[in-house]
Formats: structure tokens, sequence, C-alpha cells
């Protein structure tokens, strides 16, 4: 009966966190355990049984019940977690129970003191999902919604919170940017439906979405965030669950809530440490000193053999290093009066395994959740706030050791050059077509950079007291942040020799302000056996970037490059109308609509405005009646939907508008005895409108055994019209050969499964495993305003060797980004013959009418599979992750791996072994042999921990866990890691192993 | 409205040209279209996009275009399809000509809305009036003269190409195909109808456009007639290099210092590209010319630069147009022999053919250009000077043009080998002006200027068999190629998105 | 790799390759027929491959050491030659003219654009050849005579072998001259270096005035100029025994010719004022090396020397 209670309640966003709920039902449950111990009379010889229970580590709970099994002897605790019962007898069992918790049950002894910590009863959580503008019971749920909570989290030393939930949800891919501190990932639901315009999703963290755009200084705009302070995501897949969202909800919404004080706790405070390890597992393959001298002494010209050094360095050896990372994380949280707060203090310090590379950051969170106005005004303020100092090491200086001569020594007697070995001309100064010291790249210069970003939101909801079932919710928040940085070679550096070193600096603003509104009616209509929800709102967004213009200097502090004349600064503002209607009849039949209205100041006046509306349709097989005595299912629902949602995230703001722009001094033209700043018109389609997405979604959610087994089934389709493509316009028609517009087509479709399993639960050991798969297939269907069929495509994919040459290709009734590439002929051997290719369209002659598409680098299959045991007081928890079907473009292997790239007489470069196996003289990029199988398995993460329960004394609550990090990948791609976003491998930093130790003390 | 957004710190047309002192800016931005890449040197901010933005400059591509398709050039660098250029067996979706048709055409769209923003109706509109009325003419005039120049390039090398005028918007339509012979009468009519409206020679700025250039301009499309028409017009073409020759500009006294980076003081250029080491940079024109030219073991410091990119030499067909290549008795052979080897054995070899050392950042006073980092030239190219008038007269006279003489044109070609002899001894007798001297001496004097695909293409040896050179047709020796390659092909893009063009023949 | 590889068949299988004729005897009233037509197979590496055909001869017996080859379209699967062009392609193979050789003829695949795959070659055509002489000219016009090519002297290939030879007489500052395939300018061979010509080239010049030899061979454009003049010594000669009284060379007939008073006594033949080669002879014909020529009597004569013909003539005028 609590249940059927708090499941008939709506919860708005807000009043999430379950202890609240707790509250209200410790409340109930208090008075339940008065009334039974009002009833409950003493017998004879009597005795107290005291303790203390506590749940979801050392957190006291309040109001718990606790009942003499069997009678009617019953208590609840108190505040202070605390509870006192009578006691008759020498024998009986205790049973203490929860909403949100596993009921436990203890047997009373002699004692006289029984303590007892409840575990967390996961399934329970999530009966209230997040969604857009609020929250509904999962059971009405018509959309594709994915839920990842604290629990499910991955383990580790996880600086952005994205690594949080790799691998852990169907048709959600995250894959990562790279080796460096605070890179971050790359996200992407269900595939994109873009050419040009943005594929990622929108992220709303507290109710602000965030700006994806980059921040200056700052390698990932997620990485400002301290994971720490995450307490779920909530994934909206389908149009229908996020086209309330409208305009930027084509590619899906991450909805992100953050860890609240709840109204009643005690003051609590919990600190968490991490160190970590990060091991680099890898190199780029080169060859070895030894290796290098014989080819050289075998194939090389004179000229080359007297360039030859005459010891053994390997520059991967001097550029990376085992790094170290700390991770420390301060929460103090309670309740003063009737004010619920939470403050959270992060530190991470991270080194990168490239020498020179760190982060340094400090976060602060804020959140008070006051209520007035006897709970019918609710007040939610958050305020997220970080600073970090981040070194950015010079990746270059990767590709620099790569190819730099093995046989040449770290150091010479040149101080001109700072006293580090380089290729030089006669007279001393740098060889300027030579590579670089690796280890000059890094040590000399200094790239430096200041982020302070913050992100807050506060939230009013107003119950109105004339009429309960209307409220009012009012969101104003804001994401600005301030970045400076600035980079400083000296003149004894090689690649600033010449102009006598280097020194350039640079600022950015950003400002990102929200405002919400929206009214919400919600009413049981009981005799109708109806539940109806109606929602309407207004949302305005508006993005403000800027940054001052500086002089690059010289060392001598003379000005190089004279500032620009002008500072950037670029605005656009959103505004949306939104309305939902909600309606479930008979506890099973569920229909959601969406409208959503929106503008932007990227179109013109008669394009800027959209219309976005969506319908979903769930039916809950299991509550019908030839369902009800069923034992098979315990829960069945269809889900279908449809929605249409909007894209205006390009790369202008003013697209649509015919302005001029000023030249920089350095783009003057002489014009007699003065040089004359020149203006210039862009290029701009007044026509410019949104880019359109339909999204059709059909999914089942099903439980087997008691709710042991439950699972969900999607297929989606995604159709996108009148894509924002970067295009060619027709010679002569526009003021540029290049600009956005709306032209073509392109589709996605997939299937989308996830299963969850509770194998054990038991007093002694829980284990649950999930495994969740998805199939994709992207085509595009149309690229131009009129059709071609001869229209090859649009290229891309540009690669590391002879600029300007493209391996990719976007083509109608093909996979975006296709490798575009000549078919390899092999002699009996297997090895490839160098120059050698299929005439494909047999007119005998090789050119750019034979390449062909094969393969692309979107995997259609992704695979994810996590497990999670506890036994006693240990815990056992690792991620595995699958992508099958990808392909990448080895660029190492094409661009290092032929003789020609040592083919110099002044200096002289490493290859890569791959030469050895083709034997290779002239590089041949166009070569089929080079798009490599990259489907991969990876164990994201393996964690072991131990709660040891109170130490000193029982006042703190001690957890120490051990976690490894990237922990294999078995692929039989032959590059540093087959997780490559874009296809092209031309990547040297490599991904480390990640081995940390933390402690989670808590008091 | 919240939603009425405008960039801060750009302009909107609407205000712009209500300034009348932005008029000027923007016609430089005309002028420097041919010089720069973007809005920021020597990058950033591309004009153009898609490629690589050093190599999409104007002058670059054109150069590429018109040198390395014939015996004049060859480049190491294996950039995209850039061999292709050598060997003649470029395609449809070849990139570097592709650069160049994106860029002639982003001239053309630029001038014809400077031209669309200019017009009587709306300078009146405006209120520009009287002596500021005057100035929007010349600028206008001007600009049509540079759309004539972009249009020329069109058609001298694509042929039948699509073809746009002030008269039509900005916006998605499909621009009509221009004949080859029709385009030709437009250039023709434009340059005639402008005439009288350019400054007359001489009496222009610095690097802006004078009545000789456009009777440059059109000598050149007379002299070329009979392969852009079917229609021999030598009589115009000795009209106009008359015009040119009497019109006040004269020889550079030192040949050499034409192409040093104080040029800009030559009495001889007539319409330069001007670059600077300081404020009109970039990674193509002259900085290409200069850089790219330089390798081996060449000194940076005879060029007034510090890098030495490795990339462009010549054929040993040039080297021995000259009969003394030491430049010794003739200047205009400037050669770096030491280190290098007269035959291609490998054209991804620098050292392999003969360097050109013509280009150069350094001052006749002394001393290098004016970019501290020592790569960007002062240099400016001179896209027409008075010796291509004195040679275009002499084979328009040769070729039977009437309104010259052969003694004229004897003295016009011997005041050129005067010049680069130092004396009369390299002086020829009339029994020797033919045409097979005027081609090897359109050679000798202006090898590396953009001219040499157009000549073997009038002079019927660019695809002919029975004219080779190094890897013509990608063969060591040389060979004979497709007749249709005299023309480049319609890039692949601009038939895909205009159904109303046609390619050309062959491709 | 994923899929099937495409294995390259590197040993090859050639074209299998015929000719029309094998058995030709070539006459110049015949030259704008057809003398031979040769027809090939695509040869086969195991994949559609482009593939670049060269059509190779050679004299029977060298085993295509040294073999004349022609590139072929990468298309094409015959070629035709007419009885001119043939004969010019024989002549090119130094076949002597007149009578029958045998000459062997194949075809080369190659890869296009790769040298990773050896050639593979058709089967071997044997042929029997009897060529015509095919004299062709080229034309020397140059500052000696008012650089006209229509009046400029010329260098004949008697067997249109590309090998072309002639005597040319430079006067004193007229050195310079070029060479041109027609007696028009539209193209002029010019000096490469190094010995070389190409239509390219700068002037052509000798180092002094006087007889030239020139030799030009456009098979490799080599290009020589060699002294080369025939006089007349002795008693009966202006110069006595002590010098010679040169003469003029004329191309068209390979005659050399002087008119000069001679006394009564004895003349010779001398080549470059050198005893080295010398001709004496009676009757009008000539002898290397043989007796003085007696002369009768004084006189104003018209002397002629002729090589080709290995004749004389003295005629009193």
């Amino acid at each position: 009966m609590t249940n059927a209670l708090l499941k008939n309640r709506l919860v708005p966003k807000g009043w999430l966190n379950p202890r609240q709920g707790k509250k209200a039902s410790s409340f109930l449950l208090f008075l339940v355990a008065f009334l039974a111990l009002s009833l409950g009379q003493a017998s004879a010889q009597q005795r107290t049984i005291t303790g203390t229970v506590t749940g979801d580590g050392a957190a006291p709970l309040i109001g718990v019940s606790v009942v003499l099994k069997g009678t009617s002897t019953a208590t609840a605790t108190d505040v202070n977690g605390q509870y006192s019962l009578p006691f008759t007898g020498t024998a009986g069992t205790l049973v203490f129970s929860y909403i949100g918790y596993v009921t436990q049950e203890v047997p009373v002894g002699t004692q006289s003191t029984i303590n007892v910590n409840l575990l967390t009863d996961a399934k329970a959580l999530e009966e209230v999902v997040v969604v857009g503008y609020g929250t509904q019971r999962r059971e009405d749920v018509t959309g594709a919604v994915a839920t990842v909570t604290e629990e499910s989290f991955n383990r580790g030393l996880v600086t952005t919170p994205d690594q949080l939930i790799t691998g852990k949800v169907a048709g959600v891919q995250i894959t990562s940017n790279g080796g460096a501190p605070g890179s971050g990932s790359t996200i992407r639901i269900r595939g994109g439906s873009s050419l040009n315009a943005s594929n990622d999703p929108l992220i709303v963290i507290d109710g602000v979405p965030l700006d994806n755009s980059a921040i200056s200084g700052s390698p990932n705009p997620l990485s400002l965030i301290n994971p720490n302070d995450i307490e779920s995501f909530n994934i909206l897949k389908d149009a229908s669950a996020a086209a309330i969202y409208g305009t930027r909800a084509s590619n899906g919404v991450i909805i992100i809530t953050t860890k609240k004080g709840a109204a009643g706790e005690k003051f609590r405070v919990q600190f968490n440490t991490i160190a970590s390890l990060y091991d680099l597992t890898d190199q780029v393959d080169v060859l070895s000193a030894d290796e290098y001298r014989a080819l050289i002494n075998e194939r090389g010209t004179d000229a080359q053999k007297a360039l030859l050094g005459n010891t053994k360095t390997n520059w991967q050896d001097q550029i990376f290093r085992r790094a170290f990372a700390s991770d420390n994380n301060l929460v103090l949280s309670g309740s003063v009066k009737n004010l619920p707060y939470r403050l959270s203090l992060g530190y991470l310090d991270q080194q990168g395994t490239l020498k020179t590379s760190g982060l340094e950051r400090g976060t602060l969170a804020l959140n008070l959740n006051p209520s007035f106005l006897d709970d019918h005004l609710r007040v939610n303020l958050n305020v997220k706030s970080s600073l970090s100092k981040s070194r950015f090491a010079d990746e270059g200086a990767i590709g620099s050791a790569v190819i730099f001569d093995p046989t040449q020594p770290v150091y010479a007697e040149n101080p001109k050059l700072g006293g580090y070995y380089e290729w030089v001309n006669s007279d001393g100064t740098p060889n300027n077509l030579a590579p670089k010291n690796p280890l000059s790249l890094l040590e000399q210069r200094r790239n430096v950079s200041d982020v302070m970003r913050s992100i807050g939101n506060l939230q009013v909801d107003y119950r109105f007291h004339f009429l309960p079932d209307l409220r009012a919710n009012l969101n104003v928040g804001y994401d600005m942040s301030r970045s400076e940085g600035s980079t400083f070679a000296p003149m004894t550096m090689a690649s600033v020799f010449n102009q006598g070193g280097s020194f350039s600096e640079y600022e950015q603003e950003k400002d990102n302000k929200l405002l919400d509104f929206y009214l919400n009616y919600s009413k049981d209509l009981t005799a109708l056996r109806s539940r109806v929800e109606l929602m309407a709102g207004y949302s305005y967004q508006n993005f403000l970037t800027k940054s001052p213009s500086f002089p690059v200097y010289t060392e001598a502090g003379v000005v190089f490059t004279p500032a620009a004349l002008f500072p950037f600064e670029t605005e656009n503002t959103l505004i949306g109308f939104f309305g939902r209607i909600n309606y479930t009849f008979n506890d099973r039949y569920s229909l959601t609509a969406n409208i959503r209205r929106d503008g932007t100041s990227r179109y013109s006046a008669d394009n800027r405005w959209g219309t976005f509306p969506s319908i979903a349709l769930a039916w809950r097989i299991s509550e019908e009646g030839f369902m009800k005595d069923s034992r098979l299912f315990s829960d069945l629902k269809l889900r279908v939907g449809y929605g249409l949602t909007g894209q205006q995230d390009f790369g202008s703001n003013y697209g649509y508008l015919p302005f001029y722009s000023y030249g920089q001094n350095t783009a003057s033209y002489q014009f007699g005895n003065q040089f004359y700043t020149t203006l210039r018109p862009a290029g701009y389609d007044v026509d410019l409108k949104w880019e359109e997405t339909k999204q059709y979604n059909a999914g089942l959610d099903f439980g087997f055994g008691a709710g042991r087994v439950t699972g969900s089934l999607d297929y989606y389709l995604k159709e996108t019209n009148n894509l924002i493509a970067f295009i060619n316009p027709a010679a002569g028609t526009n003021l540029t050969n290049g600009l956005f517009t709306n032209v073509g087509a392109i589709e996605s479709k997939g299937v989308e499964a996830a299963l969850n399993v509770n194998i054990l639960n038991n007093e002694k050991a829980n284990w649950s495993v999930g495994v969740n798969g998805t199939y994709n297939d992207v085509k595009v269907t149309s690229l131009s305003r009129f059709e071609d069929p001869n229209a090859v495509g649009q290229p891309g994919g540009q690669i590391s060797g002879g600029t300007g040459n493209n391996l990719q290709i976007s083509s109608v009734g093909f996979t975006p980004f296709a490798f575009y590439v000549y078919k390899q002929v092999y002699n009996a051997e297997g090895k490839p013959l160098e120059g050698v290719y299929v005439d494909l369209n047999k007119d005998g002659i090789v050119n750019e009418r034979d390449l062909y598409r094969y393969k692309s680098p979107q995997a259609k299959v992704f695979l994810g599979f996590n497990s999670d045991l506890t036994y006693g007081n240990w815990n056992l928890n690792f991620v595995l992750r699958a992508n099958i079907g990808n392909y990448v473009y080895n660029n190492i292997h094409s661009d290092k791996g032929n003789f020609q790239v040592t083919s110099n007489n002044t200096y002289l470069n490493n290859l890569s072994p791959n030469f050895l196996e083709t034997n290779f003289n002239a590089p041949q990029y166009f070569s089929d042999y080079y798009v490599q199988n990259a489907s991969f398995l990876r164990m994201e993460n393996l964690n072991l921990g131990y709660n040891f329960g109170k130490v000193y004394r029982d006042k703190v609550n001690l957890r120490l866990s051990g976690v490894v990090q990237n922990v294999f990948v078995i692929t039989k791609y032959k590059g540093l890691d087959p997780e490559v976003g874009s296809g092209i491998d031309n990547n040297f930093y490599p991904r480390a192993r990640v081995f940390s130790l933390g402690a989670n003390l808590e008091f | 409205d919240d939603l009425d957004l405008a960039p801060k710190y750009d302009v909107t047309s609407a205000n712009l040209y209500n300034d009348f002192a932005n008029y000027k800016l923007v016609l430089a931005k005309l002028y420097g279209g041919y010089a720069l890449t973007g809005l920021q040197g020597p990058s950033g901010a591309p004009d153009v996009t898609g490629f690589d933005e050093g190599k999409s400059n104007y002058i670059r591509a054109y150069w590429q275009l018109q040198e390395l398709t014939t015996d004049e050039a060859v480049v190491a660098w294996n950039d995209g399809t850039i061999f292709d250029l050598h060997d003649m067996d470029w395609s449809s979706s070849n990139e570097y000509i592709r650069m160049m048709y994106d860029r002639i055409y982003y001239q053309i769209a630029l001038t014809n809305e400077f031209l669309r923003e200019t017009t009587d109706a709306k300078l009146s509109e405006r209120g520009v009036a009287e002596a500021n009325l005057a100035e929007a003419k010349k600028y206008r005039a001007e600009a049509r003269f540079l759309r004539a120049l972009s249009y020329y390039h069109a058609l001298d090398l694509f042929g039948n190409v699509p073809f746009v005028t002030e008269q039509d918007k900005v916006g998605a339509f499909f621009p009509n195909q221009i004949k080859r012979a029709d385009l030709f009468n437009f250039i023709e009519s434009e340059l005639k109808a402008i005439e009288s409206e350019l400054a007359g020679p001489k009496q222009n700025e610095y690097a802006r456009a004078d009545q000789a250039a456009a009777w440059m301009l059109l000598a050149k499309m007379y002299l070329n007639s009979e392969v852009y028409t079917g229609q021999a017009k030598y009589t115009e073409a000795v009209t106009y290099s008359k015009k040119v020759i009497n019109s006040g500009y004269s020889l550079q006294q030192n040949y050499r210092h034409l192409f040093w980076a104080d040029n800009n003081t030559s009495p001889e250029i007539i319409f330069p590209i001007a670059f600077d080491g300081t404020r009109t940079k970039t990674w193509g024109g002259t900085t290409f010319l200069i850089n790219a030219s330089i390798g081996g073991n060449m000194n940076n410091a005879d060029f007034g630069v510090k890098e030495k990119w490795g990339g462009i030499r010549t054929t040993k067909n040039i080297v021995n147009v000259f009969a003394d290549p030491s430049g010794n008795t003739d200047k205009r052979a400037q050669f770096h022999r030491d280190g290098q080897k007269l035959e291609i054995e490998s054209i991804g070899s620098f050292t392999d053919g003969y360097a050109v050392t013509k280009y150069r950042n350094i001052k006749s006073t002394g001393g290098a250009g004016s970019d501290p980092a020592g790569v960007h030239p002062d240099t400016d190219y001179p896209m027409f000077r008075l010796a291509d008038a004195h040679l275009m007269f002499a084979e328009a006279v040769v070729r039977g043009g009437a309104g010259g003489t052969m003694a004229e044109a004897l003295t016009y070609v011997n005041a050129l080998r005067q010049r680069a002899y130092g004396n009369t001894s390299g002086n020829i007798s009339a029994s020797q002006l033919n045409l097979n001297f005027i081609l090897d001496e359109r050679a000798r004097e202006l090898h590396w200027e953009g001219h040499r695909r157009t000549d073997l293409i009038r002079f019927g040896r660019f695809t002919s068999g029975t004219y080779v050179w190094p890897w013509k047709g990608g063969v060591k020796e040389g060979r004979g190629v497709e007749e249709y390659r005299r023309l480049f092909p319609i890039p692949s893009f601009d038939l895909t998105v205009n159904p109303n063009l046609v390619q050309n023949p062959g491709y | 790799k994923d899929e099937e590889r495409v294995i390259a068949n590197t040993q090859g299988k050639g074209a299998a390759f015929t000719a029309s004729a094998n058995n030709l005897t070539l006459q110049k009233a015949n030259e704008n027929n057809q003398a031979v037509n040769f027809t090939w197979t695509k040869a086969d590496f195991g994949f559609d491959a482009a593939l670049t055909n060269t059509l190779q001869f050679a004299v029977a017996g060298t085993n295509f050491a040294n073999p004349k080859e022609v590139v072929l379209g990468s298309g094409d699967i015959s070629k035709s030659y007419t009885v001119l062009d043939f004969n010019a392609l024989m002549l090119s193979l130094n076949l002597p003219t007149g009578r029958n050789s045998t000459i062997e003829a194949r075809v080369k695949t190659q890869i296009a654009g790769s040298e990773a795959v050896a050639p593979v070659y058709s089967n071997v055509v044997s042929m029997t050849v009897n060529p015509y002489p095919l004299i062709s000219f080229v034309y020397v016009p140059g500052a000696y005579q008012g650089w006209n090519p229509a009046t400029a002297d010329s260098l004949i290939s008697p067997t249109s072998n590309n090998i072309y030879t002639g005597i040319i007489n430079f006067t004193e500052g007229n050195t310079k001259f070029k060479i041109t395939p027609a007696k028009k300018w539209d193209v002029a061979y010019g000096d490469a270096g190094a010995g070389k010509v190409s239509t390219s080239g700068s002037d052509l010049s000798v180092p002094t005035a006087g007889m030239y030899r020139l030799t030009l061979n456009l098979n490799d454009n080599t290009f020589t100029a060699a002294k080369y003049s025939f006089g007349v010594i002795g008693d009966a000669t202006p110069g006595g025994w002590g010098a010679d009284t040169d003469m003029t060379y004329n191309n068209g007939t390979q005659t050399w010719s002087i008119t000069t008073n001679l006394t009564p006594g004895s003349i010779k033949f001398r080549l470059n004022d050198d005893w080295g080669t010398n001709y004496g002879g009676s009757n009008g014909n000539l002898v290397s090396g043989g007796d003085n020529i007696a002369v009768p009597s004084a006189g104003n004569y018209r002397i002629t020397f002729s090589l080709a013909t290995n004749t004389y003539t003295l005629t009193k005028l």
C-alpha cells in the first residue's frame, strides 16, 4: 500500500532524490509503528533491544520499520537511525524494511544491541524516470529511455563524466578522443543523422542545456564537471522522448542529474580519494636503431649512410612516461533546519603520459533545495564551478618521435638550439624540412591554459493552493566559462628558430543563458480509470562567445604577427514553445504527445521557426486480463513512437546573412604607396532552414522471473531531410565555393537490445549481469538538388602524407565516409604488389574512375557486457565492450611504411616496420591494403572492492577499491588502437592502462 | 526581436556601401583575390575551401596549370593529383584543376557582387555624387577589367564554361554554359567598353589596372583568337600590342630586377599582382615561386628567404633554348646547375633538373625583403609586362597581321635581346625572325611567368608528338598525348550540381 | 583482409600475337597500301589489370637485345602499317635494302604504372622483309645563306634511318644555323647542349668559317659537325705541291667542283689538306692513293670530284 501511494504520485524533477521520498514514507511508517506500539502491551520478563540502521554506506536511515517477526511488536528508527524495541523471551527475528532497500531479517539472540546495514534495492529506484521537463513513472513511459544510476557507474579514475557510462547502454557509443589528460570522448546515440550539422547529443545538466562547442584552453567541455557529483544519466534515444527539446534533440538527449542534500538528513562527511598510475601498453611500431642502420647501409645512398648516427635512441621512450593522477572528493551534506544542502569539493591532479602534459582541476558543487509555503513552493538551487589549469604537450612530438632517426642522440653540443640534437644545415641553422627533436618539442614549448567554468540554475516549482494539481515551474540557468592561455616557444626551439621564438596568447568568454517556464497539470480521473498530465512551456537560450585578439610576439618581444583588427564575437539565440500531453488509461494504455515550436537566430525571418511534433503509445500487456495470471512475465510493454526534430547546430551563426568582413593587416593589398584593408563579402544562403529528422521507434520492454530478468528490444528508423550540408554551389552562383545549405538526405536504422539478469540474490551474495547490443545501419539517400547518377559523392578524410589526399567519400546509397580506394593486387605469397590495382571499370587504365567504396569506419554492431558480483563484504565488477564491422585506414602504415619516407640526403627519417612486409618504395596512399578490420573486444573496467564497515571506534565507515581501466583489447587491427572514430588512424597517442586504488571514508 | 542577430564586427552590405570610403576596401579585395587566399595572411579565414589554402592561391593555381603542364616546370612533391599535370593524364576530378576553377569563379562572383552594388541606380540612391561618383565609376571599370581577366583565364583553360554576370542574383540557380567563341566576344566587348573609363597608362595607382592593362589583355585575346574562335585576328593583335608599346612603359634596364623584391619600382610591369613580406602574405604567389624553387645545395640567402622547399625546377628543353645556359651571355638564363642534373631521372627528386633562380626576395639595392622571418617575399608577380607586348607584336606581324612592319618587329625583339646581352652581340637579323624563333624567345624572356601552356597550344606543340619534353605523357623521353587535352575538363563537381553544363569532349 | 584477395599471376600469360603477312617485299610504288596488320589478345595476370602494351621488333637472332619499341594504346588490339611506314620502321633497324632480312616481332605487356611485376611477352612472330631505300632530307637554314629555309642546303638520309649527313660551307661571320625537317620554320632543331639537338634548342653553330660535314641522328637527337674539304694539289695547280686549292661541294649532287687555271703538270685530290686521304687515278676514275693525274696543257679548267660515283673530270673551258 505504501508503494501504491508512492507510485501514484507524479514526482516532478528535483524531487527525484529517494531520500525525500523516503522522508514522506518514513512519516507514514512512523505513524504505523506508533500505532503498533500503542496497541502492543508489555508482557512479563521484558528487555529492550536497541541498535542503529544504516544504508548506502554509513548514512543513518530515518523511519526504518523494525518489526518482531510474527508479532505486532514494532517500531521505527529515529532521526539518528536508532531504534529501541521491547522484547520478551530468548528467541525471535527482527525484520528491517525500508522503501528502496532490501528487507533484512536478523535473528535475535542474547545480545541487546543489533546494528543493521541495509542494501539498496536497485529495482525500486527505477520506478521513476527523468524525462524532459519532468519525470514519469517508468510504467507509463512511451519513448526509448535508458537510465544509468550511480550504482551502475564505471569505477576507477574517472576524469570526465562520459567515462561513467561507457559500454553500459544499448544504442549509445562512447569513443575516447585520445590519451591527453581530460580529453574526454565522442558520444553518439543511434549513430548520427547529419552530415555537416552536429551529431552530438544534447546534454542537460540539472535543467541547463549545455553548449557543446569547444572552450578555449579546455580539451573537452564535459571535462570541467566533476564526475563525483553526478547522480544519474537518463538517455532519451528516440524522437518521442526527445522531441520536447525540439531544436537540438535530433541526436538524442542526455539528462544528467547531480547529487543533492536531503531534508532531515544528518550532517555527513564523505571523502573519496583515488590514486592512479597510467602505464602505456603499446608504442607505434618503428624500426629499431640496429634495424634502421642495417636498412640504410643496405639500400641508402652514400649521403644517407654518412648521416647515420652511432647511438640507439628509442624516441618514444624519451617522450612518454608512467603518469600519476590523484582524484580527491570531499562532500558535506545535511540539513540546516529544513534546508537540505550538499557541498562537494573536488581536486584532480592528473599527469599525462606524454611528458609535460597535465591537468589540475578544482571543482565545487553546491545544491540547496528548500521548500516553503507548506511544501507548495519547492526551490532547487544548483551551482557547479570548476577551475582547471592545463599544460598541453605538443602532440606533434609523437609524430616526430615515430619518424626521428633512432641512430641519433637526444642531446648535442648545440646551445643555439637548446642543447638538443637537431638536423641542421651547414651553417648550423635548423633544417626546415627535417623533423624536430621530439624532446625539444615537449620541454622547450610551454602551452598552458586556465579555464573557469560555472553551471548553475535556480528552479522554482509552485503547486497552487487553490488547485493542487496545477504546478508552475520556472528554471533560470547559465553556463559560463572564462579561459585564457598562452604558448611560449623560445628561439632555441628549432621550429621557431628562424622567427626568433614565439609567444602567443588567447582569451575566451562563453556565456549561455537559459530561461524555462512551464505549467503542469496532472490529475487522476479515477472514475474514468485515467491519468492525465498536461504541460505547456516556454524556453529561451542565448549563446555568446567572445575572444579578444592578441599579437604573436617573438621571444624578444617584437610583434611577429599583428593582432587581428577586431576581437571575435558571435551570438545566437534559441526560443521555444512546447507542450505535452500524457494520458494513461486503465493503467495499461499510455499516450504521450509533444509539440515544440522553435525559433533560431541562425535562419532568416522567413525560415527561423520550426514546428516539431511527436507522439508515442505504450501498451502494458502484462496488465491485461489474459496475462494477469501468467507467472512467466513480470512485465511486458509494447512502445511505438514517432517524432520530428530539427537541427540548427552547424558551424556558422550568420550563414543566411550577407555581410562583409575586414581583412587583417597581413592581408592588405597595395594601391600606390598605401596598403588597404580588404573587405570581403561572405557567401550566404538566404533560404537556409531547419534540418529535419523524422524518427520512428518500436520497442518492447519485458521482465521474467519476478523481475530478476528484465530487458528491452527496440527497432528505430531515422530519416533526416534538408540536410545541412556543406556543398559546392554551381560555379559563380555564390560568393564562396562552399557553404552550408539544405540539400540531401540521410537514413539511419537499427535494432537495440538490452538484457539484465540478477543471477544471485541472497544474504550472502548478489550477482547481476547485463548485456546490451545495437545494430546500426546508416546510408546517404540524397546529396544534391537534382539527381546525377554519375555523381561520385562528397569527398572527405584527409590523411597524413601529401596534402589534399582524400580517402573517404559520402555517396548516395552508401554509408557516409566510406573508404574510397583502389583494389590492391597481391602476389602468390600474399604480399601486395606496389602500384598494382584492379582496373575495375575495365577501361584499360587505372585512374580515379577505378576507386571503389570499400568498408566504412562505422561499426554495424555494438555490444556491451557488464557483471557485478557482491559476496559478503567483497565486490567485483567489470565492463566489456565490443564493436563489430568497423574498419580503419591505417595511415601510419601508408605514410611511414615506404622507403621514400627516408628518401632525403640532408636528414634521415625512420620507417614503419610495415615496410618490411610491403617493400614499397613509394607511398601508395589509395590502396585498400591499408583499410584494416578494426573490430574489437575491450575490457573497459575491472573493479574489486572491500567494505570494511565501521572503523576507528565505529565513527568512520571505510571502503577500499582497486580498479584497472583499459584492461585489455582483442582485435585484428594492426595499429595502436582500433577505436578511431573518424576512420583514419594517424594517431600516435596511445591509450594508457590505468591502475587505481581508492578509499571512501564516511563519518 | 531576440532572434535578429548580426555579426558584431563585420558589416552587412546595406551598411557598408553607405560609407564611400569602404568602396575602395571592397575594390582592394577584388584585386587582393589574386594575391591573397583569405582574410588573414599568410593563411586563415580562407576565401575558398576544400583545399590546402596555400595551393588555392590564384597565382599559384594558375601558374601550376600553365607551367607544370609544359616543358618549363616539374614539381617534386607527390601531393594529391599534382603529378598528373606534368604527366598530362589529368581527369575531371583533378584537384588542381578544380582549385583554379573555383578560384576563377570566386573572383567572378565577387566582382559581380561589387558591380551589383555600384550600379548607377544604387550610387544615386546612396547619394554618391560628384568626385565620389567619378571615383566609383573608375572602380566599376576596374572591376569589369578584373572580371574580364578571370573570364579570360576560364576561356583559355576551360573553353565552354558557366556564364554569370551582375544581372544574376546570389543564390541557388544553374548558370547557362557559354560557348568559347561567345565568351571571347563578351570579354572583347567588356574591355572595349571600359577602355575609356580606365585611367590612362601609368596614371593609376600602382597595382591598379590602367588602359595599358586592358590593351595587353586584348592583344593576348587577339593573338590567340584562332585557337579560341577559329578566326584569326592578328591585325587586331598588332594594333593593341602597339598601343601598349607606345603607352609610356619602358623596359627595365636590368632584366633580373624585374623579379626581385623591389620590382614595384619597375617601369616595365604593366599589371602586377602585389605581394609584401609583412602586409600581403600568402603561401602561394611569389612565396611559392621563390621558396619552392630553392633546394639542393642552393643558398637561401641569395634569394632573400630562409626556407628551402625543394619543389619546382625546369626541364632540359628550357635550358637548351639558351645558347649559353650559364647566364654570362644572355642574362635571362638563370639556372642553378651546381649539384643539379640536367636530365630528370625522377620527377620526385629536386636535384634532377636545373633549378630556376629567376624569382628572388632581394632588392636591387641589396638586402632581403621586409618579412622578418624570411619566408614571405615582397616580390610582385608580373602578370603583364612590356616585353610580352614586344613579342606579341612581332609574332602578330610574322603571322601576317597588318599595321606593323617586320622592321618594327625586329626592333622590338632586338630591344629585348640587347637588354639581355648587354650589347648588340645577341641581335638577330630579319631572316632569323620566324615563328620558331619567337616561340623560343618567349621561353627565354617569359619562362615561369604563366604563358607557356597558352603559347605551346598556339604553336601546335602542346599535345603533339612532334615536340616533346621529359616525362610528357608520363614517359621519360616524352610522348604525344590526346588532342582534347588542349582544354582542361570542367571539374566533375560542377557537372554534378549544374545540369546545364556539358563536359569538354574526351573527358 | 576479410575478402578474398586478388592474387596476381606474376608469371603472367602473354598475349597471343599474329601478323597478317610474314613475307614482305616492300616497294615504293605501293607505299600507301597496307603492308602488314598485327593483332594480339589481352595478356592475363590473373585479374583485371590496366596494361601497357609495346610492340617490339628486332633482327632475328639477337633475342630482342636491343629492340625497336612502339608504345601502343591501352585499349588497342591491333595495329596496321602502310608500306611507307613499315619500310621506315625496318630501315630504322638498319636492315639493308634490296635484299631479304629476317626480323622477329612480339608484344611486351606490363601492368601500367608499376614495376612491381615483370613484363610478360607474347609469342614471337618471324618475318622476312625486303625494304626499299628511302632517301629523305633535312634542311639547314642559317646565316651563311640568309636564314631562308626555302633556299637552304640540305642533309641527306639515304635510307631514311633518321641519320642525315651533308656538307655545308659556312662563310666568314655566318657560322650560325638551324636544322628544319621541311623548307619552312614550323619545326626547327637547335642546340640542346652536349652534342644534342632539340626543337627548343638555340642556334647551332660551327667554330669557324669553312666546310663542314654535318651529321644529325634523330634516333638519339645527336649532332656533330666536322671540318671537311677536298682540294686539288699538284704542280699544275696555283699552289703547287705546297698548298691545296679547295673545291666547293654541292649537296644535291654530292660532287666537289672548282674552276681554276692549270698549267701542264699533275694534280691529286686531298682531304682536309692532309695526305692521309688522297686520290689519284686515270681516265676519269678515282683511285685511293693512286697515281698523279696529268694535266696536259695550260688553260682554264672545270674540275669535278665525286666519291659517290668514284669519278673525276677535267674539262678545259
